[in-house]
């Protein structure tokens, strides 16, 4: 009889842990939520939901960390919050591996996804996933940087991130008398003298972070020359009156190819990671890098002044610099949409020292209408200078709205980018980029 | 009675679990294969297009070429290697225990940590470049990561290192129910090491070589994490596998209906293979 009680009592307890619907989860947490401890507001892929227990509301918060937006950010913001909310706690859901996107469908999967997601432009292509976001919010931001999904503002735009130039090693510069280029083929004389010199021109990326191999390339000369010629690329695409096979691409991939080719690149550079692949960029190992914003972000932060930057000369010399917005989104599940909303207010609006040191770790620029600066250091300031008077087009793929790309996308051409670093066949990758685009299409 | 009751009580949990976590999911991926859905909104029947598409789809066949080509070269490497080392070790001494461990651990160890120290040996600044270029020999120097050949074999030789301590203990546990009278008999009818091992060993470990066979082609189909995390699927597609292709399709593109539909195919394919390799084994099987 002892027996068969214990079987019972093991097999109801499996069960109550098996459990992931979003109902029975939140009812649970209904009841359990309020044991939480002080100060305890990390959760790696744990349960996320929003609880509240008498006057003591709690929201769960999805973040990802990066070597500039370190947990210290994170929690300065909540600590912050949590001081001038008393009655609301905020816990901390870190998005682990490289593939966020994919962990936050895990968690919406698994009925666990965050109240409030950063990084939400790719997730709201989805319906019903993020809940339409309050006027008085709204009116928070520059109306340039807020977009709509199905005729819904959904998501609130969090930063702005210029991207991608040209870091250079200045001592291996002047040593071989070299200036900043200009002109495409300034640029690819500079990338032969280098390689003349036996030094080699130019680091990436590889199967350790698939999108720092062809990624930066791309979104400094082949957004750039794509939104110059089309300046409605996402739309005629989704229309069908484009493609991604036209003579654009196929040139800035056939230069792409070509530098690789002349072995402009680092030999290994397929094998490492982005952070191994800055490293050694840093240590001297090539003499230039085309990377993002927070590269300069984190130079600046070493106090670091051995690197310089200039904009990757368009092909067509035209003034044109890419610049993402990210986005914020509240989950249509959230028990506690006011408070989270009431958090997205604070970090925006009411506390904007939080907001500050958030875009200064990574080399971000404000989203608000009431604008938020900070002190930059010297390569963040070139950076900024060298884009000044330019055009800013949104990058092809991160396109946040109607003309959205789906999502995959950025995924199935980082992996093509790969092929091409090794010698695929241009027009076949071309190609396969429209078959995967429809077919995502289509199939989302 | 009564015990038979409380014996049934006792399978009860097992039972739950197994049927929660591994049969119904079974069942709603036969369902959702049925359709199209993105994970999260409401679903809409297709019928069989998912099951049509995967024809059309260029990039699962380069995955199941490549899980083919891993399969085929790890589960026969593995299981003559496992043999071999299995009759090395088959002796009642410790240099044999100490041995068993060592082949042993790497089965033991986390896929995903040792997964991490491979690809720090294997990068191309790693430790195996390193110690090449300290040994003088800096034209041995690869990118083994990097480039399509290079990194199947990589991916290859970490499998075979991760798993053939496992199958060894499988033939270790087959050789050890082998009698010893019958190598004796096969001593007095003149039989010489070779005519033991095809007359005597070999008939009496097919229930084992059987088991060894059926485990490595399954986990070999099954194979994820080593390519997750050596080369996330790369350089390009180059080493993608079967449920490496499945994750994507199910995570990163949205096709959870899709990938649903590629998973029957594997599960019915490993159903299948698993059934003629028990049917072929069984038929060399020999009474004792």
């Amino acid at each position: 009889m002892l027996a068969l009680l214990l079987i019972v009592c093991m097999a109801a307890s499996f069960i109550a842990g098996c459990k992931s619907n979003n109902n029975d989860t939140a009812k649970t947490k209904e009841t359990t939520g309020g044991t939480a401890s002080e100060g305890d507001t990390a959760s790696e892929g744990g349960g996320a939901e929003s609880v509240s227990t008498g006057e003591q509301t709690t929201i769960t918060f999805g973040v990802f960390e990066t070597d500039n937006i370190t947990a210290e950010i994170w929690q300065n913001i909540i600590d912050s919050f949590e001081a001038d909310n008393p009655g609301i706690k905020v816990e901390k859901v870190l998005a682990t591996g490289d593939d966020r996107v994919a962990f936050w469908k895990t968690m919406l999967s698994s009925g666990s996804f965050p109240d409030v997601v950063i990084e939400a432009e790719q997730l709201a292509t989805m319906e019903g996933i993020f809940t339409e976001v309050p006027q008085e919010i709204q009116e928070l931001f520059d109306e340039s940087t807020l977009c709509e999904y199905n005729g819904k503002c959904i998501t609130v735009p969090s930063f702005k991130q210029y991207k991608m130039q040209c870091y250079y090693n200045k001592t291996m510069f002047e040593e071989l008398g070299l200036e900043e280029p200009t002109t495409w083929d300034e640029f690819m004389s500079v990338c032969q003298t280098i390689k003349d010199a036996g030094e080699i021109p130019l680091m990436c990326g590889g199967t350790g972070d698939i999108w720092a191999t062809g990624e930066p390339y791309w979104i400094a000369v082949g957004d750039t020359a794509l939104l110059s010629k089309y300046p409605d690329f996402n739309k005629e695409l989704k229309e069908g009156t484009n493609t991604w096979n036209n003579e654009t691409t196929i040139a800035v991939l056939t230069n792409w190819q070509d530098m690789v080719n002349k072995g402009y690149y680092y030999e290994g550079a397929m094998s490492l990671s982005y952070s191994q692949a800055a490293e050694e960029f840093k240590k001297g190992t090539a003499a230039m890098m085309v990377d993002g914003s927070w590269l300069a972000a984190g130079l600046d932060s070493e106090n670091n002044e051995d690197f310089g930057v200039f904009v990757v000369p368009t092909i067509d010399g035209s003034e044109i610099c890419v610049a993402d917005c990210s986005y914020w989104g509240v989950s249509e599940t959230c028990e506690n949409k006011d408070a989270a909303f009431q958090f997205i207010k604070y970090v925006f609006d009411e506390n904007q020292e939080v907001y500050q040191a958030y875009l200064q770790s990574d080399g971000l620029y404000s989203t608000t209408k009431k604008a938020v600066s900070y002190e930059q250091g010297s390569v963040t300031t070139k950076f900024v200078e060298n884009i000044t008077g330019w055009e800013t087009v949104q990058e092809i793929v991160k396109l946040p709205g109607e003309y959205a790309i789906p999502s995959g996308m950025q995924s199935y051409m980082d992996k093509s980018f790969q092929n091409i670093f090794n010698g695929a066949d241009i027009q076949a990758e071309a190609e396969g980029w429209d078959t995967e685009y429809q077919r995502l299409l289509e199939a989302q | 009675m009564k015990k038979n009751k409380i014996s049934f009580g006792f399978v009860v949990p097992a039972f739950v679990v197994y049927t929660v976590l591994l049969v119904i999911p079974i069942f709603m991926a036969f369902y959702f294969s049925f359709n199209k859905w993105n994970g999260f909104n409401t679903m809409q029947f297709l019928g069989l297009e998912n099951y049509f598409n995967l024809f059309r789809d260029v990039r699962l066949g380069n995955a199941v070429k490549n899980t083919v080509v891993i399969s085929i070269v790890v589960v026969i490497i593995v299981n003559v290697l496992g043999l071999f080392l299995a009759m090395l070790v088959n002796t009642e001494s410790v240099k044999s225990n100490i041995f068993r461990i060592i082949f042993f651990v790497p089965f033991v160890l986390s896929t995903v940590a040792i997964s991490f120290v491979w690809k720090s040996i294997l990068s191309y600044n790693g430790v195996l470049n390193g110690i090449l270029t300290t040994l003088g020999q800096s034209e041995l120097v690869g990118n083994w990561l990097g480039k399509q050949g290079p990194a199947i074999v990589c991916i290859i030789i970490v499998e075979i290192w991760r798993t053939l301590g496992y199958h060894m203990m499988l033939y270790l546990a087959a050789l050890q129910t082998v009698p010893q009278e019958l190598y004796e008999a096969c001593t007095v009818d003149g039989g010489n090491r070779w005519h033991k091992f095809k007359s005597v060993t070999l008939p009496l470990i097919i229930p084992g070589m059987s088991v060894s066979f059926l485990m490595s082609i399954i986990n070999e189909l099954r194979m994820y994490d080593i390519v997750k995390i050596m080369t996330d699927g790369g350089p390009g597609y180059d080493t993608e596998t079967i449920v490496y292709n499945i994750v994507s399709q199910g995570f990163s593109n949205n096709m959870v209906g899709y990938s649903s539909a590629i998973s029957v195919v594997l599960f019915l394919a490993i159903g299948a293979i698993s059934i003629f390799i028990v049917n072929a084994m069984s038929k060399k099987e020999v009474e004792m």
